[in-house]
């Protein structure tokens, strides 16, 4: 799947010599590509990164260049409190990373590698929630497994069940779990391309050795994936210590608040303390650049269990007897418990104005209620447009940084590469503390082209790694062919380039807006009631308690991006990929 | 074939045979891959599986090692069944051992560990587990590598790992399947006179699967020729290559010609075929060897030879012919060092004919007339096949002069 795509294990190295050619003759139209590109990427990425360590020893937000003060850094770096904080943070997102890629990669290996039926439903199931927001993933748990007025908790009072069988979603290991969830499919995409790419035969040669299939899969099956597994911990872990919008909402009633909700608590609080939460923002973007550096060295270990012969031939699948149906029952309990009782939950009370199951009444009224207000076609109209500019702008940049650093290598290609890369350690919250103090006093704060500029620099990695591994997909010789056939380097972009890559292209265009229309970590330091989105709408009526609204809001978003995903099949036909030979 | 004693029942520890195969039928969805195949492996015999790509020797061997789930007949290893009549033992309890075509050698092991790893799954003792596995490192030369990882080891290092760890749990029969096929020409030669000299001096059965003639021929007791799931002829090297039992087999063991013809007499020791494709009238005598079987009267047969079995006459073309020789035009020839390869024509048909020449000599320029003789010792003969529709289409495209069996060029 496109997301996980940033291993690079896969990408030959080009022959040096070529390289070195290459480099002597960059040509003017490509030396200016190359400092456009450099002066995007400074303006969209460096700088914003900069300038959130710049906001963190600035006396006044508005000013930030010239005033200075340590007061941020005090508070942060200096106070007991909020490495409690960090700690509580970093054993939240450490949990959610071990649970997501155990499960993950048990989902992998049973779908990979045992004669399960309905293999390509079930790995629907285990990656829809990639599609999904977690945010109204969380939502639509607290629904189910509110104290109380949960769903769950209310059929298991009606059925006289002991008090101990009611569930509580607000509480901490209740969050890691739900937080978990959410990122299974990044623990089973990356496992499972691990276990694809192993070659069976290691395996096979275990068994003739006299393992069974538990042995084998401990002893070689296990270690093949290690790598990928360890990427996959660091890269959730990662990845949920800059998560604001769940913990925002099931750890309130418990007072948690992860680094990610006590920067926005500094900003949004009276008075508000952007110094701190920059400060606090730096904090997280340090954590991050070592989990990325511990990330990359993971994925360079995991190659030497790769296929060495080309010959791939259909491998003896794992008969499991009657363990394939408790598997069966156990993956259709996985889809009722992640999706399909969530989503059911959070649209029945979208249909009812009480929580109480005994006298729920259908009733479109909440629905009418929300269309009603004018705030909502706002949030409409404002998240179909951001969503649509930020995925043509990230895609765009994206294809030409990776076009640049795999088909143009030259000097300092690596750190271009690099520096599109390095959003991924700064978590969103803390990117939008970079992006406000950068342009606030500038005509562009309060309008919707701030919140692009600030979604395209977070998605630009992943639309530069999921075309870039487009591009390296794609043997070289393909261009060369229709140079020597007289193409003009453009010619040859447009004529064998471009469509050859046209599903890379359609599938990170895809994921940009999936990721855009749910986002809420970014946008909710930057958002105006001008400039407001589904989203956050949805976020906001959360934190108002009204959650009927809020799961109507939740729904209308889910709704637009399984349109978007329909349409862009349709319109783009992404295909499959072209394989190198 | 061998296949006369394959009834005998070996429920004994000490079975007659190592491998037994009754009657094996595998596919893969609808296409039949393997197809009531039967073969017997001896003791300590190292039998091959020959044959072209698709034509089901792999299957055949991971149907043995349990990695392919066949969908009838039987399979014995040493007396004992582990597929048909509703058993299908699993790979692990199987007591066979396999080297892999990529080696499969674990990353994330040593090489002792490779080693070890089977002798640890039968739970042996981890000392006499070291001290074994050390010992079949010597036996392939790699004593001095026990420690490294495997991923630090050249192609051929790693084939003699896969090589070790296959023959450290002592099984009954080690399957091999082109084992050799990802190492460089020069080492392919070395490994295989090593393979086999290993396989001798431990005893070990072997099941070896390859798609390369020499080294079926190089290495084998017995080879089994394999073709679109069928055997064609099993027989010990020599035979295969002197005698082969159609033509399938005479064209892909080695070059040959092939030639369709008709018994025109038969006599104690030697047969007269009449070959009009060769020319008209034109009639060779083919010796018969002492109990092989002989052709009747009239019968349609194929006569086969080696382009090395020819000799060419460089001599005046308005003299008569003689025995068995027949009046030719050279069309091509390729100069090789050691010999020349070279086509000639003959009545409509090509035939490939391989001389050598010395110092003296120079070579023949293309268009010229030459005798060539047949010695009635070097033909060779099978039964005519009726060739099923598609099948020769096939032949023919992969080489046309390989079968210019009764079709005029």
């Amino acid at each position: 799947m496109a997301v996980m795509t940033f291993d690079r294990e896969n990408q030959p190295a080009d022959p040096v010599p070529e390289a070195k050619g290459r480099r002597r003759s960059t040509p003017v139209p490509g030396r200016l590509l190359i400092a456009a590109l450099v002066a995007i990427l400074g303006i969209l990425v460096f700088l914003p990164t900069v300038f959130v360590f710049v906001a963190a020893v600035a006396d006044n937000a508005r000013d930030p260049i010239s005033t200075f003060t340590l007061d941020g850094i005090r508070d942060s770096y200096g106070n007991w409190a909020i490495w409690r904080v960090l700690g509580e943070t970093m054993a939240m997102s450490f949990a959610c990373g071990i649970i997501a890629t155990a499960i993950g990669a048990a989902l992998a290996w049973a779908i990979a590698r045992t004669d399960i039926p309905f293999k390509r439903l079930f790995e629907l199931v285990v990656i829809a929630p990639l599609f999904l927001s977690p945010f109204i993933g969380a939502l639509a748990f607290l629904e189910l497994g509110a104290p109380k007025t949960g769903l769950l908790n209310q059929l298991a009072q009606a059925a006289n069940l002991p008090a101990w069988v009611s569930i509580d979603v607000m509480t901490f290991h209740w969050l890691v779990i739900i937080l978990a969830l959410h990122y299974v499919p990044y623990g089973y995409l990356l496992v499972s391309g691990s276990l694809q790419n192993m070659d069976a035969s290691l395996e096979e040669a275990s068994q003739i050795n006299g393992r069974g299939t538990l042995q084998t899969a401990l002893r070689v099956t296990l270690p093949a994936v290690k790598h990928a597994m360890l990427s996959s911990v660091i890269f959730v872990t990662i990845s949920a210590t800059g998560m604001f919008s769940v913990p925002a909402l099931l750890g309130a009633k418990m007072d948690f608040r992860p680094l990610a909700v006590t920067v926005y608590r500094a900003t949004s609080g009276y008075p508000s303390n952007h110094a701190l939460a920059a400060a606090l923002g730096t904090m997280l973007v340090l954590l991050s650049i070592v989990g990325l550096w511990l990330y990359q060295r993971g994925m360079r270990q995991s190659s030497k269990f790769v296929t060495v012969t080309g010959k791939s031939r259909a491998r003896k699948q794992i008969e499991l007897g009657p363990w394939k149906h408790v598997l069966v029952v156990g993956l259709v309990a996985y889809a009722l418990f992640t999706t399909i009782l969530p989503y059911a939950a959070l649209l029945l009370r979208s249909l009812s104005v009480s929580t109480n199951l005994e006298d729920i009444e259908l009733t479109t009224a909440v629905f009418s209620d929300v269309f009603a207000k004018p705030e909502l076609k706002t949030a409409l109209m404002n998240t179909v447009v951001v969503s649509a500019a930020t995925a043509l702008l990230a895609v765009f940049v994206g294809t030409l940084t990776s076009y640049t650093t795999e088909r143009m290598r030259f000097r300092g290609s690596g750190l271009l590469n690099a520096v599109a890369m390095s959003p991924l350690a700064v978590p969103g919250i803390v990117f939008a503390t970079g992006v406000f103090a950068m342009y606030l006093g500038t005509p562009l704060y309060g309008t919707l082209a701030i919140m692009v500029v600030a979604y395209v620099a977070s998605y630009l990695p992943h639309a530069t790694r999921v075309t870039g591994n487009g591009f390296a997909q794609l043997d070289s010789s393909l261009e060369e062919a229709s140079r020597m056939c007289g193409a003009t380097r453009s010619q040859a972009i447009r004529t064998v380039l471009l469509p050859l890559m046209k599903p890379s292209i359609s599938a990170a265009l895809i994921m940009v807006f999936l990721f855009t229309v749910r986002e809420i970590n970014t946008a909710i330091l930057l958002y105006t009631p001008d400039t407001m989105l589904l989203s956050i709408l949805s976020f906001n009526y959360a934190s108002q308690a009204s959650l009927p609204a809020a799961a109507v809001v939740g729904l209308i978003e889910t709704a637009l991006m399984i349109i978007w995903i329909a349409l862009a099949m349709i319109i783009l036909r992404p295909g499959n990929l072209y394989k190198r030979g | 074939m061998n296949q006369k004693n394959a009834q005998a029942p070996a429920k004994a520890s000490q079975a007659d045979f190592d491998l037994e195969i009754k009657g094996l039928v595998a596919s893969y969805g609808s296409s039949v891959a393997v197809n009531e195949l039967n073969l017997t492996i001896g003791r300590s015999e190292f039998v091959t599986l020959l044959g072209p790509s698709g034509c089901g020797k792999t299957t055949t061997l991971r149907c043995v090692a349990g990695l392919h789930t066949p969908s009838g007949g039987d399979i014995e290893l040493a007396g004992r069944r582990v597929f048909g009549g509703g058993t299908n033992v699993p790979p692990n309890k199987r007591d066979i051992n396999m080297v892999f075509q990529s080696y499969a050698v674990w990353p994330h092991m040593t090489t002792l560990e490779n080693v070890m790893y089977g002798l640890k799954a039968k739970k042996m003792d981890g000392r006499l587990a070291r001290q074994k596995a050390g010992d079949m490192l010597d036996l392939v030369g790699l004593e001095a590598f026990a420690d490294r990882y495997a991923t630090d080891l050249s192609g051929g290092q790693q084939q003699r790992v896969a090589l070790a760890r296959a023959l450290a749990t002592e099984p009954s029969l080690v399957l091999m399947d082109e084992p050799l096929s990802n190492l460089d020409a020069q080492l392919r030669a070395r490994m295989r006179d090593e393979i086999r000299q290993i396989q001798k001096s431990t005893s070990t059965s072997v099941l070896y699967v390859t798609h390369d003639q020499s080294e079926a021929l190089s290495m084998s007791d017995r080879v089994v020729v394999m073709h679109d799931g069928l055997i064609q002829q099993v027989g010990d090297p020599w035979s295969l290559y002197n005698r082969p039992a159609n033509g399938f087999v005479a064209t892909f063991v080695g070059d040959a010609n092939v030639l369709d013809g008709t018994v025109t007499g038969v006599e104690q020791d030697l047969f007269t075929v009449s070959l009009p494709t060769l020319g008209d009238g034109t009639v060779l005598e083919v010796a018969l060897a002492a109990g092989a079987p002989r052709p009747s009267h009239g019968q349609q047969i194929s006569v086969a030879f080696r382009p090395e079995w020819v000799d060419v006459i460089d001599d005046d073309p308005t003299r008569p012919l003689g025995r068995n020789q027949i009046r030719t035009t050279l069309l091509t020839s390729e100069f090789l060092g050691s010999r020349f390869e070279r086509r000639y024509r003959a009545g409509n048909v090509d035939l490939r004919v391989q001389t050598v020449s010395g110092p003296t000599s120079p070579p023949a320029s293309i268009g010229t007339e030459q005798m060539l003789s047949l010695s009635p010792d070097h033909l060779t003969w099978f039964p005519a096949e009726q060739t099923k529709p598609g099948e020769e289409d096939d032949s023919e495209a992969g080489d046309p002069i390989l079968t210019t069996a009764g079709t005029p060029a």
